[in-house]
C-alpha cells in the first residue's frame, strides 16, 4: 500500500463531501433542532398564555363555590411545578338553575365571552358530582387544577364536620416522594429519573445511528457511483482496490468526525450562553466527558465495521433499488438498542445484553447506550473494543473482496450464493 | 527494451478463456495497434497489462519490469469504457488523476489548467464533468490517460464516437505524446486511424494473436494477390472464382484476391468478354480493414470445421 495514493483519495473523498450543500445543511440545522428542543420547554414555561379564562359556576351545593374562591391557587414563576393556573381565570356565580341551561348553550357560541360551565350538585348518596362543559376541554392544565382545588375544598369541609384541627390535617395530609439517585463507580452521586437517563441513552443511540448509518450509506453510494460511472477502471490502473477503499473510507469517517466536532461545539457553545436560562430544565452532568472520548471510539470503530459491509453492497448493487433490500438487515442490528432501550434500562447488567454488547455487530450501538446510562466495568469496554478490532480484520478481508471483485462486473447484480463463492476463490 | 512484453500470458473467467497464450513484445517509441474484433479478448488483455485482472498464467513486464516495481507515473489509461467523476469539476478532476500519479500539487494545477487549454477547454476548468458534451468528456478523459506523461500510455478506443474534426485533434495529441517520448499502445475498430498513426500492429482474436508484425509488410503480404476493379455502367455477371480466392463485390466494384500464379490480365479478359465497361484497374495493397476482415473469418472457419 501506497501512503501518499491513499492521501490523495482522502482529500479527493473529504473535500468532495464537505464542500456539498446537504453537508452543510445537516450540519447547521441538527444542532439546531436539538438546540430548539431543548429550548422550547424553558421558552414555554416563561410565556403564559395571555388568555383569560371566564368560567361560571353553578353551586347546588351552597358551599364548594365559596370554598373555591377561598382556596384559588395563585401561581408561581419561581417554582414551574405549582399548582397555580398558567392563565388567569375569572369565576363568576349562576345564582338561578333556571339560568344554567341557556348559559351552557350560550356557552357553545365561539364568540360567547363564557369559556366554560362547571356545574357541581350533590347526588342521591351525597356524593358531590361536578361536571365541567366546554368548548375546549383539551387544556388539562385548568381542568387538573380545578379538580385538585375543590377536592381540596371538600376534605376542608369534611375535616371541619368532623371537628379535626388544621394542624390535623396538615400531618395527615403528608406523602412521600421518591429522589432517585444514580450511583457512580468512585461513589459520585447524580440525581437522576428514568425519563431523563432514556432520553440520554435515546440520544446517543440514536445520534451514533445516524453517524454510522448515514455516512456507511454515504459510502455505499459513493463505491457504486464510481462502479456505475465506470470511473473505478481509470481508478484501478493507478491503485489497488484495498488502497482506494482504505481511501474512500477514511475520507467519509474524517467528515462523520468533522460534523461531530461541530456539534459537539454547537452544543457547547448552547451550553455556555445558556439562552433562556435552558439549563434549568435540564442536568449539567448529563453528559460525561469521557463519554464524548468513547463515542469517537465507538463511531470510528463501528463505522469502519460497518464500511466494508457497505463498500461490499454497493459494489454488487448497480441502483439504489438493489440496495434496498440489502440495507434492511442492517438497519435493523443499529436501531436494536433504540427498541430496546426499555428493557436495556431495567436491567443493563443482564447477561444477555452483556453478550450482545461484545459482539461486533451490535457493540457499536448498545454498548455506548450502556456505557451511557450504567458504569460499565472497565474490561467489558475493552473486550467490546477487541472483539470490534478482530471484526473489522474479518470484514475488512470479506468485505474488500467482494469489494474487488464486484466494482468490475456489470450487469445482474449477484445473488449471494454467487458472492459466497467469491469469498471462497483466490 | 521492450516496453511491454507478454510471456504465455492466460486469463480465465470460469470456463472462458479470455487470453489464452498471448506471446509477444512492444518495443519502445511508437504508436503500437492492438487490433481484435469485439470480444476477442482485447480489453481483458489491456486490463491485464495494468494491473486490474491479475494473469491466471505468464506474466507481463513493461520496460522490464514487474507491475508493483513501476512507479506512480509509468503507465496511462484510457478505457473503452468511459468514466469520470461526473460531479466534479474538470479542472480539480484532472489535478485529482495528476496527484494520484505522483505529481506534486502545485505542478498538478499548472499542468490541468494547461492541457484543458490546449484542447479548447480552457473556460470549461470550473464546470462540472457532467455539464460537459461526450466529446468534450472524452477530451477530459484523454488528459487522465497521458497528462502526467505516462512512459507508456494505453488507449483503448480513443477515436470512438468522435467527430471527424475531433479525430483529428486526438491524432494530433496522440503523436504529440509519442514525440515527447511516450509509447503508446492503441486499439481502435478505425482501421485506417490505425494505419495512419500505427507502425506496428497485433491482431488478436479468440484470445490468441493471429496477425503481428510491421503495418507495411503485412499489407504486402497480403496485398499483393489483390486487384481492385471499377465498373461504368453495369456489373458484369462473369464467374470468376476459378481465379480468385476470395471476391467481394458492392454496387458497382468489386475486390477480388488472385489465387497463386494467377496473372491479373486473365480476369480482366473474362470481364471485357462478359460485357463489363472497367473504368479503373487497380492492383491494390488490401488495406488493413480487409486483412482485418479476412483474418477473423479465416478464423470463425477454421473454427466451424
Amino acid at each position: 500500500m501506497k501512503t501518499n495514493r491513499i492521501i490523495c483519495v482522502v482529500k479527493r473523498e473529504f473535500k468532495d463531501r464537505v464542500m456539498k450543500k446537504s453537508f452543510i445543511i445537516l450540519t447547521l440545522l441538527t444542532p439546531f433542532l436539538f438546540g430548539a428542543l431543548m429550548i422550547v420547554p424553558s421558552l414555554l414555561w416563561m410565556v403564559k398564555s395571555e388568555k383569560v379564562n371566564r368560567i361560571q359556576v353553578y353551586d347546588a351545593t351552597g358551599f364548594m363555590y365559596q370554598g373555591l374562591m377561598e382556596n384559588l391557587p395563585k401561581p408561581d414563576e419561581k417554582d414551574p411545578k405549582n399548582d397555580g393556573f398558567v392563565s388567569e381565570v375569572i369565576f363568576s356565580e349562576i345564582g338561578d338553575e333556571k339560568q344554567l341551561d341557556r348559559i351552557i348553550k350560550s356557552a357553545s357560541e365561539s364568540k360567547s365571552e363564557t369559556d366554560g360551565v362547571l356545574e357541581i350538585r350533590s347526588d342521591d348518596n351525597n356524593e358531590i358530582v361536578c361536571t365541567f362543559f366546554g368548548r375546549n376541554i383539551s387544556n388539562i392544565k385548568l381542568v387538573n387544577t380545578l379538580e385538585r382545588t375543590l377536592n381540596r375544598v371538600l376534605l376542608k369541609s369534611q375535616l371541619k364536620k368532623n371537628n379535626i384541627s388544621d394542624e390535623v390535617a396538615k400531618d395527615l395530609s403528608k406523602r412521600v416522594d421518591i429522589k432517585a439517585v444514580k450511583l457512580e463507580s468512585g461513589g459520585k452521586k447524580k440525581e437522576s429519573s428514568f425519563l431523563k437517563e432514556y432520553l440520554k441513552a435515546a440520544m446517543i443511540t440514536m445520534l451514533l445511528y445516524m453517524l454510522i448509518f448515514g455516512y456507511g450509506q454515504t459510502l455505499m453510494r459513493g463505491v457504486m457511483e464510481e462502479k456505475t460511472s465506470r470511473v473505478v477502471e481509470v481508478l484501478l490502473s493507478s491503485l489497488k482496490p484495498s488502497e482506494l477503499l482504505l481511501g474512500k473510507v477514511v475520507g467519509i469517517a474524517s467528515v462523520g468526525l468533522l460534523q461531530y466536532l461541530i456539534w459537539m461545539l454547537c452544543g457547547a457553545g448552547l451550553f455556555l450562553a445558556n439562552p433562556f436560562n435552558f439549563t434549568a430544565t435540564m442536568d449539567r452532568s448529563l453528559v460525561k466527558p469521557e463519554d464524548l472520548i468513547l463515542f469517537v471510539v465507538f463511531f470510528g470503530l463501528g463505522f469502519f465495521f460497518y464500511a466494508s459491509i457497505f463498500a461490499a453492497f454497493g459494489a454488487i448493487c448497480s441502483t439504489d433499488q438493489e440496495t434496498q433490500q440489502l440495507i434492511m438487515p442492517i438497519v435493523m442490528i443499529l436501531i436494536m438498542p433504540m427498541l430496546i432501550l426499555g428493557l436495556i434500562l431495567q436491567n443493563p447488567h443482564a447477561g444477555w445484553v452483556v453478550a450482545l454488547s461484545l459482539i461486533p455487530l451490535f457493540s457499536p450501538t448498545l454498548m455506548m447506550t450502556r456505557i451511557a446510562v450504567v458504569s460499565v466495568p472497565l474490561w467489558e469496554i475493552i473486550a467490546s473494543i477487541a472483539f470490534l478490532v478482530l471484526g473489522i480484520w474479518f470484514m475488512s478481508w470479506a468485505g474488500g473482496k467482494i469489494y474487488r471483485i464486484g466494482i468490475l462486473m456489470t450487469g445482474k447484480r449477484p445473488n449471494l450464493i454467487e458472492v459466497f463463492k467469491w469469498l471462497k476463490a483466490s | 527494451m521492450n516496453a511491454l512484453e507478454y510471456r504465455e500470458v492466460e486469463k480465465y473467467f470460469g470456463e472462458t478463456r479470455a487470453v489464452d497464450g498471448v506471446s509477444f513484445s512492444v518495443e519502445g517509441d511508437q504508436i503500437f495497434g492492438l487490433l481484435g474484433p469485439n470480444g476477442a479478448g482485447k480489453t481483458s488483455l489491456i486490463r491485464t497489462t495494468m494491473g486490474i485482472y491479475l494473469p491466471d498464467r505468464g506474466s507481463v513486464s513493461i520496460f522490464g519490469r514487474g507491475l508493483k516495481e513501476l512507479g506512480d507515473g509509468d503507465l496511462g489509461y484510457l478505457p473503452e469504457e468511459r468514466g469520470l467523476y461526473p460531479k466534479m469539476k474538470c479542472a480539480d478532476l484532472l489535478i485529482f488523476f495528476l496527484e494520484l500519479k505522483g505529481v506534486a500539487a502545485k505542478a498538478a494545477r499548472k499542468k490541468a489548467f494547461e492541457s484543458l487549454e490546449k484542447v479548447g477547454l480552457g473556460e470549461y476548468s470550473a464546470r462540472k464533468v457532467e455539464e460537459l458534451s461526450k466529446g468534450m468528456q472524452q477530451k477530459v478523459q484523454l488528459l487522465t490517460a497521458i497528462n502526467h506523461s505516462p512512459r507508456l500510455a494505453i488507449l483503448d478506443e480513443p477515436f470512438s464516437g468522435l467527430d471527424p474534426v475531433n479525430v483529428e485533434l486526438f491524432k494530433e495529441i496522440i503523436k504529440d505524446a509519442k514525440a515527447q517520448g511516450m509509447t503508446i499502445v492503441l486499439s481502435s475498430h478505425q482501421m485506417e486511424l490505425v494505419e495512419q498513426l500505427c507502425n506496428n500492429i497485433a491482431l488478436i482474436n479468440k484470445g490468441k494473436i493471429v496477425l503481428m508484425g510491421d503495418v507495411g509488410e503485412i499489407r504486402k503480404q497480403y496485398g499483393e494477390k489483390e486487384i481492385h476493379l471499377e465498373f461504368g455502367g453495369l456489373m458484369p455477371e462473369a464467374d470468376l472464382s476459378e481465379f480468385t480466392e476470395w471476391e467481394r463485390r458492392e454496387a458497382n466494384s468489386m475486390t477480388l484476391c488472385l489465387k497463386d500464379g494467377i496473372n491479373p490480365r486473365a480476369v480482366l479478359d473474362r470481364v471485357w468478354a462478359s460485357g463489363g465497361e472497367v473504368v479503373r484497374f487497380e492492383s491494390a495493397k488490401a488495406s488493413l480493414h480487409e486483412i482485418f476482415v479476412r483474418v477473423v473469418r479465416e478464423g470463425e472457419v477454421r473454427n466451424e470445421n
